[in-house]
């Protein structure tokens, strides 16, 4: 970490060595943006897929066009194909067929793909179960309660899950309309001492233009009882 | 023999009945002990205490007190004309404690371990005092029988022996016996927040004891009339209707006692509004208690020996075993939200107890001078053994 | 020198490594249940067991901009008056004077299950499963408070990332407490701080050694509400009244008996001088 002391940074030494600002002192190769070839850091990055100015995108699968631009999603973006017998399986739902938010997210007991936590007995025990986590008002609508098996469906698959209704989710007005959304777990997995279901079934193979980081928290959905 | 009863049934129905849930008792022990209590009893961490302990721990102890409160009506109040129910009623109490024993044994999670009780006390604790207290009284309650077993094995010397002690014997017993109604009371003081409102308060153990003494009487003319109807054996209406003013009176003091508690902690109010423990409290001391003093005053029911029995069964019921039920069980909440209903197996033990009790009963009436004294003569004389000792 | 734990609601994130770490201290088996418990969302252990000795309790309390996701950890709360330690018949639970901590000898039950009834929280559970079944529940790691001086602190203290648990001298912890709030109060503008105005455990039943301070009432985390009075006191009153009791009636049955038997004596000697 680097301090400012009222005359210069002080604290710790850049990989390379060397004061990072201080290029004047030594006509110095020790340049801050080690990762970069030339040392200093890029506005336009000629290998950089899209532009330097963020702009707001709305995800592959988004309930609403988008309200800042014209340009619904990121022209760059990486869209990858989930080839299973020579069918592509990464399909774009649609608000009608599926008309609920979701995203997907983590919680304490687990990590990853829980291939490893979920074979610890003592965090197996604490949390055994794929679950969904739905928002009270949504749940009167599905007529569900905590405790159902729910099916959870998605343009690419589905998959069951126990469903908790929880106050910490609550129905969004966007656009002028009520939406709804649930919350996925992706901890669960085939093999383990806890088994369930992958909430990564669901979600679309979609990814950033440059790091490819998938756009998993962020499809539509729908819930039902199952 | 003179002291053989002449049995009314041809065909053993009773017996048969009886010796089958016994045996049945027998076989869900073995799975009690085999496979451990979680096995066969739906008791759990947040019901610790079942139908053993409600019924027969807690009415078991307090139905048997025909014991002791037919020994002071007769022997310390000198009341004469209850003698012939007295060595019934003693009987009774016997079997009764033993029961009580036996299924603790059941009921202990470990009770190959018993004896650690006698080896660590906690004099604190109330139930330290109830276990050792049950155990003093079975033995004296053996020891009041035991004149019975001599008069007919026609040991003198014993009997003598048994004669001396008779009084103080009783009188311990008394004291002992009295003293663990009120400790089966006190055991329930340290539930301050778990026992409803209703029936929690700091006077517990007088409730206890002073219900306990109500049904002593109570008891005696509800097995004088099964017997009666099984043996044949008849107790002087007099007895009955005697028997049924002294609950009734010890049953107004009881009521008293349980409004002006409810007055004093300012809860009367719960009576109408607490739903549903108000339900429970109703039944329990509207049809137990309120329903057999009347029942019990109305000289068309004093003259009918059914009404008497209805009478003693009402308060017997409900105004005592339900009260037990509701403060051990039903209304104890040690963790809001569990439930629990007996499972097959803890009603099969209790039930098969009880049977095997009423067989031993049976049998203890046929081969010992329970229900007929050898004679006027011979009864006199036991009371004047004392007496012949003190002038002597 | 008693020891105590004090809980902060505040800091607590729910992350249940106290949970884990008990188990790993005293070996306890995990157990999937059957039926996940979905009380408290996802909360899944809702319930100490003879394998569980503490677990997160979680409460979703209020609505809109009051509304708060709160967190409790519940175990044995080690009292200072314990019921449990009045209750058992052989002194199987017993307060450790130095520790504060209630333990439990294995080698002097019996399986009465007195103890469990007499909990004001409902916490020693039974081994239902076992042919030789015994009562199970937290120890306050008595075998780590041995080496407090040294730094040691319960297993479940020691593993709090968020420093939610404070161990330390009960009365110590008592001052930290009210510290917290009344400082809390003070930074707000408004006078009243992020905590609720109340030690739980401090003086509930006669006083805990574990004790809370929280965003929200602990009764709303399903903790009982008790009042002052130790749960022991009723019934320690009506044991010691107990000689009073038995030479009472002992005297009052004694009296009687001579009482009815002289007129008895004196009936009878007068049916003699109706008849003679």
């Amino acid at each position: 970490m680097l301090a400012w002391n009222g005359t210069a940074w002080v604290g710790d030494v850049v990989d390379g060595g060397g004061n990072p600002i201080n290029l004047a002192a030594a006509g110095s190769q020790n340049l801050p943006f080690i990762m970069n070839s030339e040392g200093v850091g890029k506005l336009w990055g000629y290998s950089l897929k899209d532009g330097p100015i963020p702009e707001v995108y709305e995800p592959w699968e988004s309930p609403i066009s988008n309200l800042m631009t014209a340009q619904q999603n990121d022209p760059a973006a990486y869209i990858g194909k989930l080839l299973v017998d020579g069918t592509d399986w990464n399909e774009r739902g649609t608000v009608g067929d599926f008309p609920i938010i979701a995203t997907t997210y983590r919680c304490t007991e687990h990590w990853q793909t829980g291939i490893m936590t979920r074979n610890l007995p003592w965090l197996a025990e604490l949390m055994p179960k794929m679950y969904v986590e739905l928002g009270a008002d949504l749940a009167d609508k599905l007529g569900i309660v905590s405790g159902d098996t729910v099916k959870v469906r998605s343009k690419r698959g589905e998959i069951h899950a126990l469903a908790i209704v929880t106050k910490r989710f609550q129905a969004i007005t966007v656009d002028g309309k009520e939406m709804h959304q649930v919350g996925i777990p992706w901890h669960w997995g085939y093999a383990g001492r806890v088994k369930g279901d992958s909430g990564n079934i669901l979600t679309p193979s979609v990814g950033d233009a440059n790091t490819c980081i998938p756009e998993s928290k962020s499809f539509l959905c729908k819930v039902e009882k199952a | 023999m003179k002291e053989m009863i002449e049995p009314k049934a041809k065909f053993p129905w009773g017996t048969l009945i009886l010796s089958a849930l016994a045996f049945l008792c027998a076989g869900v022990l073995v799975q009690r002990y085999v496979f451990g209590l979680g096995a066969m009893t739906n008791m759990s961490d947040g019901r610790g205490w079942g139908l053993w302990i409600s019924f027969d721990l807690y009415c078991g102890v307090a139905l048997a007190a025909g014991g002791f409160t037919l020994a002071a009506i007769v022997h310390i109040f000198h009341m004469e004309k209850y003698h012939p129910v007295v060595r019934p009623a003693i009987l009774t109490a016997f079997l009764g404690y033993l029961l009580v024993v036996l299924a603790l044994l059941v009921d202990l999670g470990q009770p190959w371990y018993i004896w650690r009780m006698i080896f660590n006390p906690n004099i604190h604790s109330p139930l330290y005092e109830v276990g050792w207290c049950v155990m003093l009284y079975t033995a004296v309650l053996a020891l009041e029988l035991s004149p019975a077993v001599f008069e007919r094995l026609h040991w003198r010397i014993p009997l003598k022996i048994i004669g001396f002690i008779q009084i103080p014997l009783i009188i311990a017993g008394i004291v002992i016996s009295t003293g663990h109604q009120n400790s089966l009371g006190s055991m329930l003081l340290i539930m301050t927040h778990s026992i409803d409102p209703l029936w929690y308060t700091p006077i517990i153990p007088a409730l206890f004891f002073v219900s306990a003494m109500a049904v002593g009487p109570a008891m005696v003319v509800f097995e004088g009339t099964l017997s009666g109807a099984v043996f044949g054996h008849k107790i002087s209406r007099e007895v009955f209707t005697g028997l049924g003013r002294i609950t009734s009176g010890i049953l107004v003091v009881y009521l008293i006692m349980r409004l002006a508690d409810l007055a004093v902690a300012g809860q009367l109010d719960m009576l109408f509004n607490r739903y549903p423990q108000n339900i429970y409290w109703w039944i329990e001391v509207g049809g137990g208690v309120i329903l057999p003093i009347i029942l019990f005053n109305i000289p068309k029911v004093q003259q009918s020996s059914k009404g008497m029995f209805i009478a003693a069964v009402l308060y017997i019921v409900l105004g005592l075993s339900l009260n037990r039920f509701i403060m051990s069980s039903i209304w104890l909440v040690i963790r809001p939200g569990y439930t629990y209903f007996p499972s097959w197996q803890e009603f099969a033990v209790s039930i098969g107890l009880v049977a095997w009790a009423l067989m031993m009963f049976q049998i203890a009436v046929r081969l010992l001078p329970i229900t007929k004294h050898h004679d006027e003569g011979e009864s006199k004389s036991e009371h004047s053994a004392p007496e012949a000792a003190a002038a002597s | 020198m008693a020891y105590g734990v004090l809980f902060d609601g505040t800091r607590c994130i729910g992350c249940r490594a106290c949970s884990v770490a008990c188990k790993s201290w005293n070996e306890n088996s995990a157990k999937v249940e059957k039926k996940t418990s979905v009380e408290g969302g996802i909360q899944g252990k809702a319930v100490v067991s003879s394998d569980t000795f503490t677990f997160m309790r979680y409460r979703e309390i209020g609505e809109g901009d009051d509304f708060k996701w709160a967190f409790a950890k519940i175990q044995c709360m080690h009292c200072l008056k314990p019921g449990c330690e009045t209750a058992c018949i052989v002194g199987a639970l017993h307060r450790n004077e130095e520790t504060g901590a209630v333990t439990y000898d294995q080698g002097k039950c019996i399986g009465c299950r007195y103890c469990m009834v007499a909990c004001p929280f409902g916490i020693p559970t039974y081994q239902w499963e076992d042919r030789t079944p015994w009562i199970r529940k937290c120890t306050f790691c008595s075998d780590r408070l041995n080496e407090a001086e040294n730094g040691m602190a319960p297993a479940c203290v020691t593993a709090c990332p968020t420093r939610a648990l404070q161990f330390g001298e009960r009365d110590e912890l008592i001052e930290e407490a009210h510290k917290r709030i009344e400082e809390s109060k003070a930074a707000d503008p408004a006078g009243v701080g992020k905590y609720i105005d109340h030690v739980y455990g401090e003086k509930e039943v006669g006083g805990t050694a574990w004790m809370y301070i929280s965003s929200v009432d602990m009764t709303e985390l399903d903790l009982p509400w008790l009042s002052e009075e130790p749960v022991t006191k009723n019934a320690r009153t009506a044991m010691s009244l107990l000689p009073y009791y038995a030479t009472g009636m002992l005297a009052l049955m004694v009296g009687i008996y001579f009482i009815t038997k002289r007129r008895q004596k004196i009936a009878a000697g007068k049916h003699e001088e109706k008849k003679g």
